[in-house]
């Protein structure tokens, strides 16, 4: 069946699977945090209940076999409740089932063929799991767990089940996979040991289930031992709920309902709420059908005279769907389009035949139409924004795992994390962030002992810190650990043959910066994590993609700060466009210091022949564009063109082109593959003319 | 690909087998200079006229720039300086045959566009070691269609950057 329809299902289980690990690893982590992991097995129980119900009916066995195991585990742990247990054991056994699902989930979503088994982790679950047996206690009266991987369900003795309910499920309507959900419910059912007879009755079944469950919710009848409070509790926690109806019902109402949906099975055709009314003889039926009009009647109910709970239903209706899960590729589409209106709106008012005219009329629309169009863009912008709180909260993980390998006691600080930036932004900083904080942990804080002898607390923080300014977004790592030492830094960057001038020259800062190159780690010794001198310039690297840069501080014996400034967004920035011969160049607004005319007094050339300006007693390096890269152009005389001064960090420099056209906002476009990369040059827009103008990037250009 | 059974002349023969309906792939032709050349149509998004090209610094010299498709920006390689041959003006007959390979687009500058042909395996012969001014490497073989001689062209190849 997961081949029909084979995109949405797909989908949508790798989305909610994704979701649920998250909340999983979340879950696990808070509660080590704060040695309290009693508290979360019924929600881990719970959540790897969910991700075994929807492998299963996907036929991801591998994935459904160790949540099974794991599932396992935590009942024993919820129904026995044993005492004096290590943890830490579990957390770690969970935390690989983890890792096992998001490789797996992520090789459903890119289509690869999941080629291993988790056999070696569920043999590791099951053991742990005998053993918690055989601690607790040592004669079991059934040999449980190992049958249970074969998964067969214990009913227990129909007496004792003596309560029964008729229970109507409505999903919401975005919420799709319905029948899925609504086999999961039943399968969570089936192992709290009720007896349930449900309608439609085959979930497999795509389009009758699917299209029943739609229109007519899904309903139950069940048998059970639980109360209808726990019931209760137990429904509302399913995703997606839109309406629940729970009735306590006599054992025939049951048995009749067992009946009246089977039937439903073999008339297919009433799928509509209106059952038949006329010659009904059975009484089973006229249970039903009754129970079916007083459900109608109630909505009736509802829609005329209850406005009060009307009101109450709608807004909680209004609440829930604020949200809608879009796809990225959708959202890049109108991006573009956006772009190119932009791009259009310029191409038309900019129009010098029709500013030839000077209509005021036209100038009026014009720059409604203006306003509008840059209100749409910002929304846009808007709508691709996600907060920072995600990847955030996956640095937990990180944290936690480090300071257990490295047996240092950490505590992570997050602030910020509502900080929201452009999604494709938020995909180049996962991993720098992962090295950074691995790098604190390892290199930055001391163990605990020598914690204590500096009079510092044994904990260790580790803070991570995101704040906006202005068109940036800061990112801030920083740990309280022994700083950065200069003289090994500066020695070991002098052995690697990295220092471009004698040592004594070096800023703090800039010695501080050389640990971004490539080769240089101040560890003597390489660790599993960190150490080996690669880790820190990939992350300039991957951060030089989104035009990003790293700032380091550090203080002695007080910390060492690593500050990520990253681009709000990527897709539209306030240009300069200038030309240099037929080529145009556009440079960040925010980049330009100011333009000039140079005169002839102010230009120096040293010895190397290299041109320097003086502008205000201060000495600029001149580039000329057309030399750097090779373009043709009849103004090669500094005095006759323009000098534009950019400032990049602490460098300034002067720029040399031909003359300046104006400030356009300019969208975005990286090169094709095809493109090999040119040094200084990010990218390229296109102008209101339908040409094309190359981005200048002004760290590139300077170095 | 066939061994070299089939002597480039005969090809006509094979017009009576067209009903049996023998592998035959379509190809587009086009000419730089007076050779002919080939390559596979499924690999071919679209043939424009020549446009405004935008120079792009350092790059290889027959990467000519980017041009503007209707909001795309699509690099344009020039195939007769690839092929290390002389360069000629642009006129009114040269194209900008736009391929796609693997979602990278790129247009490639001809001299003419031919027309689209019907290539039979039968007719292609494997690649030979004659004309070096076309690197051999980017020859997938030589067909003889109705007395011409066509170079087919390996895509994959010809974007390949040195």
């Amino acid at each position: 069946m997961a081949n029909q329809e084979k995109d949405p299902m797909i989908d949508m289980y790798v989305h909610e699977t994704f979701q649920l690990i998250e909340q999983l690893e979340k879950i696990i982590i808070d509660s080590e945090k704060s040695k309290n992991v009693e508290a979360a097995i019924n929600e881990i129980f719970r959540i790897m209940h969910t991700i075994k119900g929807n492998s299963m009916m996907m036929k991801y066995d591998n994935i459904s076999e160790l949540a099974h195991v794991t599932e396992d585990l935590f009942d024993y742990l919820r129904t026995k409740q044993p005492q004096n247990i290590n943890y830490s054991n579990i957390t770690n056994v969970v935390l690989d089932s983890v890792d096992f699902f998001k490789d797996e989930v992520t090789k459903i979503q890119n289509e690869q063929p999941s080629s291993n088994k988790a056999d070696d982790l569920i043999e590791v679950i099951v053991d742990l799991l005998e053993s918690l047996k055989f601690m607790e206690t040592p004669v079991l009266e059934e040999e449980k767990s190992v049958e249970n991987q074969t998964k067969d369900i214990k009913v227990p003795p129909r007496e004792m089940l003596d309560n029964f309910f008729y229970v109507k499920i409505d999903f919401e309507d975005e919420c799709q996979m319905e029948n899925i959900r609504s086999y999961s419910i039943v399968h969570n059912l089936d192992e709290f040991g009720c007896e349930i007879y449900h309608f439609p009755k085959d979930l497999e079944d795509m389009d009758e289930g699917l299209d029943t469950i739609k229109t007519q919710g899904f309903q139950l009848a069940l048998n059970s031992l639980q109360n209808k409070k726990e019931l209760e509790c137990y429904f509302e926690r399913v995703s997606f709920l839109e309406g629940l109806e729970i009735k306590e019902i006599t054992q025939q109402e049951y048995e009749s309902f067992g009946v009246s949906f089977n039937k439903h099975i073999s008339e297919k055709d009433i799928t509509d709420e209106k059952m038949p009314v006329g010659n009904l003889e059975s009484p089973e039926e006229k249970a039903s059908i009754e129970k079916t009009e007083e459900r109608l009647n109630n909505e009736k109910d509802e829609n005329t005279i209850e406005d009060n709970k009307k009101a109450v239903v709608e807004q909680a209706q209004v609440k829930q769907q604020k949200y809608i899960n879009v796809n990225v590729e959708k959202l890049d589409m109108l991006m573009n389009l956006v772009g190119e209106l932009v791009v259009s709106e310029a191409m038309v008012t900019q129009n010098p035949e029709l500013k030839k005219l000077s209509i005021p009329s036209i100038e009026k629309s014009a720059a409604q139409m203006r306003k509008i169009i840059n209100e749409v863009q910002d929304t846009v912008m808007e709508i691709r924004m996600v907060p920072l709180a995600m990847t955030f909260q996956r640095m937990n993980r990180i944290v936690r795992d480090m300071s257990v390998k490295t047996n240092k006691e950490v505590d992570l600080v997050l602030i910020g994390q509502e900080t929201e930036v452009d999604k494709n932004i938020i995909e180049h900083i996962a991993d720098p962030l992962m090295h950074l904080i691995r790098n604190a942990i390892d290199h930055g804080l001391e163990t605990p002992e020598e914690r204590k002898k500096v009079g510092k607390p044994e904990k260790g923080i580790v803070t991570l810190e995101a704040k906006n300014t202005g068109g940036d977004v800061w990112i801030v790592v920083k740990d309280d650990g022994r700083g950065l030492d200069r003289d090994k830094i500066i020695n070991k960057a002098d052995k690697q043959g990295l220092l471009k001038k004698p040592i004594e020259d070096y800023s703090d800062k800039e010695v501080y910066g050389l640990i971004f190159e490539a080769g240089l780690s101040t560890k003597e010794a390489v660790t599993n994590f960190s150490g080996r001198g690669v880790g820190m310039d990939a992350v300039v690297k991957e951060l030089e993609k989104i035009g990003g840069i790293a700032v380091v501080e550090s203080e002695k014996e007080k910390g060492t700060s690593v500050t990520l400034r990253i681009p709000l967004t990527l897709a539209i920035i306030n240009g300069m466009v200038m030309n240099v011969g037929d080529n145009k160049f556009t440079l960040p607004i925010t980049t330009i210091r100011e333009s000039f005319k140079a005169k002839k007094k102010d230009i120096v050339i040293d010895t190397d022949k290299n041109e320097m300006i003086l502008v205000r007693g201060e000495c600029y390096s001149v580039i000329r564009i057309h030399e750097r890269y090779g373009l043709k152009t009849d103004i090669v005389d500094l005095e006759e063109g323009i000098m534009v001064m950019l400032e990049n960090e602490d460098h300034k420099a002067c720029l040399f082109v031909d003359q300046l056209i104006g400030e356009y906002q300019v969208v975005v476009k990286s090169f094709s593959k095809y493109i090999q990369k040119i040094q200084g040059i990010s990218g390229c827009a296109h102008l209101g003319d339908g040409g094309i103008c190359l981005i200048l990037d002004p760290p590139g250009i300077i170095t | 690909m066939k061994e070299k059974e089939i002597t480039p002349i005969n090809s006509y023969d094979h017009n009576q087998q067209d009903a049996i309906d023998e592998e035959a792939q379509k190809n587009l032709t086009f000419t730089i200079g007076e050779e002919a050349y080939g390559i596979q149509i499924h690999n071919i998004t679209q043939i424009i006229g020549i446009q405004n090209i935008t120079f792009i610094p350092n790059q290889p010299s027959y990467v000519k720039g980017v041009i503007n498709l209707r909001g795309q920006i699509i690099p344009v390689m020039e195939v007769r300086t690839k092929f290390d041959k002389p360069v000629i003006e642009y006129d009114d007959r040269t194209c900008i045959i736009v391929v796609n390979k693997d979602d990278i687009y790129v247009g490639l500058i001809v001299d003419r566009v031919s027309e689209v042909l019907n290539i039979k395996e039968s007719e292609i012969a494997s690649t030979p070691t004659f004309n070096d001014k076309v690197k051999i490497q980017y020859i997938s073989g030589i067909a003889h269609v109705n007395e011409n001689v066509i170079i087919l062209l390996e895509i994959d190849k010809l974007l390949e950057n040195e």
